[in-house]
């Protein structure tokens, strides 16, 4: 055989050895969105450059970003893009590579995908958000809550979700992340940013003081206010924007506590720093609950149920905080409109209620604040932990401070349009179990 | 085994590790976690893993002969696990025995001596022995192999920095690596003052200012701390600034009470009667 003829058929066998090669196992799945910048992740079977093809239709992915050096984890950062605006991107794989040097314009083999940038920080836009807590069971019924929500959704765009931690059971292990997320909602992760909390399971294989173990390695999360907010310096705790929405993520699993623990100073500053007319907290570890734990007890989950509703629902208060979100409790716990209450449900008082009424505009009426940031204006507190399962024997649901408390599996969505607020709980059937709105004025 | 007991060991087995994996029951406290794990080595009590996820959870308890016994008795199964020194180094801190606690990780840090969980610990105990110099090299160690040291972890550090003017350069280090981050930024003006550093704690705040989306707070402590160091005409400057920031903010905002409450305060203190 000739020498040129040689190597054209090696080249051929390079090229048949590529695409037969590489294997998508994860993702992609979208991270760290900011108006103008987006993350990228994936996993390949085999280790090769990470680079990530993109551009406003479907058919022209005309840019192409890339990162340094040849790995499995692909970690891709899209930079320079405009807010508010959709994108269409692949992975670009081995499968991809150019049949002729140079020639950077063959289509990717990985499916194309999308997602919409977040607008600017600041002026109002219709949000949608939803929540999930202490979904990662693996088994049908996170997947009925899973089918239930995209039911309900329908065509109507999810801007953002949020996992309110114990993402991954039973010991957040990459399998069971692999398992419980990322065969779980294989769509909504490449479509839309998710922004995670760590729960007491996803903390057992990981460390929030070394920001290690496989939590952290999976999720890109801002560490210097690149998506908003005060830079906290740590994955474990971080704030961003979406649009006149202001989203706080504590870690109430693995990082100290106290009132004057770095945390706690980084949330001062970040609440006295924000701008935006809703503040939205979440965490894992209730400040109360009833459910499958019982924020009384000193010795349920170490105290830090305890330590999130003395140390840090003071701070949240005085910042203006409308709503607060946390899972841990696999039930739906409401709070009233309350403010003040830090205490044991031994200690609680109607006078902690603001607003006495359902929060609902059909019924007693919505609940309304003033839009002038004002600390100690009244939040509500809500326990969805039950995107994965609802308690199989009967819990007390008996905290004073809730206004409703179900035992079903379900989880909760956000809606934000200006200056109302308003919040569905739907269980795995579909059925919405509960509602109410915050108006601002 | 007997064969006649097979079915039911592996039904005991398999109906713990189901009990155990599932989301209900795996949950709370350190007594329920013990009581899991205990179960769990019922039906593997080969594993040394659990052994010493076990001896964790006995540390806290301080139930120190337990801890020891688990913690043996994973050395026996898994003589060169890697966490086992971690273990001792653990349990001997946890009982008020330091210098057991660096004995027990010596070797371990000699063959993985950038481990930075090790180093951590290891800084933990020469703390605790009064050997400060010691602990803030294990430290300087543990962050330099940290992709990202978490905050807390450069505070703890920087807590065991007697000189002042060492503890500043260690948390400017700090902040150029983690950026600007409250706690050490807070921490970082503190000791610029307490150093009589009026002019370096004055531009800390002039950059944390300019950065920020409310700068008013910034500017009003830039007053307090010239009006302290008897510089009148600047206060008064660094206050107008203040108000200038808050006048800049949206109605909704700057009609808020709490804002409002500090232009009442800021007011007076613009004055040339100040």
């Amino acid at each position: 055989m000739k020498l040129p003829s040689l190597l054209l058929l090696l080249a051929f066998i390079a090229t048949s050895a590529a695409q037969a090669a590489t294997t998508i196992l994860r993702g992609p799945y979208l991270q760290l969105a900011t108006p103008t910048s987006i993350v990228v992740r994936w996993r390949t079977d085999t280790t090769e450059p990470s680079s990530v093809r993109y551009g406003l239709a479907a058919n022209q992915l005309t840019l192409t970003a890339k990162s340094e050096g040849i790995s499995t984890e692909h970690v891709v950062q899209l930079a320079k893009l405009q807010p508010n605006t959709r994108y269409f991107y692949a992975p670009l794989t081995g499968n991809d590579k150019p049949a002729k040097p140079g020639a950077e314009d063959v289509p990717p083999t990985a499916p194309v995908s999308s997602f919409v940038t977040p607008p600017l920080p600041g002026p109002a836009q219709p949000t949608r958000v939803w929540v999930l807590g202490d979904p990662g069971t693996k088994n049908a019924t996170q997947a009925a809550v899973r089918d239930a929500y995209y039911k309900f959704n329908g065509s109507h765009t999810t801007d953002l979700w949020l996992m309110l931690g114990d993402n991954a059971y039973s010991e957040g292990t990459d399998a069971d992340f692999q398992k419980a997320v990322f065969e779980m909602y294989p769509t909504l992760l490449r479509t839309v940013p998710l922004w995670p909390t760590l729960g007491n399971h996803d903390g057992k294989s990981a460390n929030s003081l070394t920001q290690s173990g496989v939590y952290y390695d999976i999720f890109s999360l801002p560490t210097m206010g690149q998506a908003g907010g005060v830079p906290s310096g740590t994955e474990a705790y971080y704030s961003f924007d979406h649009a006149n929405i202001h989203f706080i993520c504590l870690d109430s699993t693995d990082s100290p506590r106290d009132a004057d623990s770095a945390m706690a100073q980084w949330l001062r500053a970040d609440l006295a720093a924000t701008t935006r007319d809703w503040i939205v907290a979440f965490f894992h570890h209730p400040t109360y609950t009833k459910g499958t734990h019982d924020s009384d007890k000193d010795s349920d989950s170490g105290g830090r149920m305890n330590d999130m509703r003395a140390n840090f629902l003071p701070i949240l208060e005085a910042g203006g905080v409308d709503l607060i979100l946390s899972g841990h409790s696999h039930d739906y716990e409401r709070s009233h409109f309350i403010d003040g209450h830090y205490g044991k449900s031994q200690t609680w008082e109607p006078r902690y209620i603001v607003q006495a009424r359902d929060g609902r505009p059909a019924g007693q009426g919505a609940y309304t604040k003033p839009r002038a940031r004002t600390p100690h204006a009244g939040e509500i507190s809500v326990v969805t932990g039950s995107a994965g399962h609802a308690s199989l024997t009967p819990i007390p649901l008996n905290h004073p401070a809730m206004w409703i408390s179900l035992n079903e599996a379900g989880s909760s969505i956000i809606d934000i349009d200006g200056l109302k607020l308003n919040f569905t709980f739907l269980n795995e059937t579909g059925a919405i179990r509960d509602t109410f709105t915050i108006e601002k004025k | 085994m007997d064969r006649a007991r097979a079915p039911l060991h592996w039904f005991v087995t398999v109906a713990a590790w189901l009990a155990l994996s599932h989301p209900l029951l795996a949950h709370p406290g350190t007594d329920v976690a013990i009581s899991d794990l205990s179960a769990l080595i019922s039906t593997s009590p080969e594993s040394a893993e659990l052994r010493l996820r076990r001896a964790t959870c006995y540390v806290e308890h301080q139930r120190w002969s337990e801890a020891a016994a688990d913690i043996d008795y994973a050395t026996q199964l898994s003589p060169k696990h890697p966490d086992l020194a971690l273990a001792w180094a653990e349990y001997f801190l946890a009982r008020n025995e330091p210098l057991a606690s660096i004995n027990a990780l010596t070797p371990h840090l000699i063959a993985r001596p950038n481990d930075p969980a090790a180093r951590i610990l290891c800084a933990r105990a020469r703390a605790r022995c009064g050997d400060l110099e010691g602990a803030q090299n294990d430290f300087q160690i543990a962050r330099r192999h940290l992709a990202e040291p978490k905050p807390e972890l450069w505070l703890e550090a920087n807590d065991l920095i007697t000189e002042p003017a060492a503890a500043l350069a260690d948390l400017e280090t700090g902040l150029n690596r983690l950026g600007p981050v409250p706690a050490l930024e807070e921490r970082a003006l503190k000791l610029e003052l307490q150093l009589g550093r009026t002019e370096a704690a004055l531009q800390r705040l002039t950059r944390l200012a300019a950065h920020a989306e409310r700068p008013e707070t910034y500017h009003r402590r830039r007053g307090d701390i010239l009006f302290q160091a008897h510089r009148i005409t600047e206060a008064r400057r660094a206050y107008t600034e203040a108000l200038a920031a808050i006048n800049r903010l949206p109605d909704w905002l700057r009609l808020s009470e709490p804002t409002q409450q500090l232009i009442a305060q800021l007011t007076p203190l613009t004055s040339s009667s100040l």
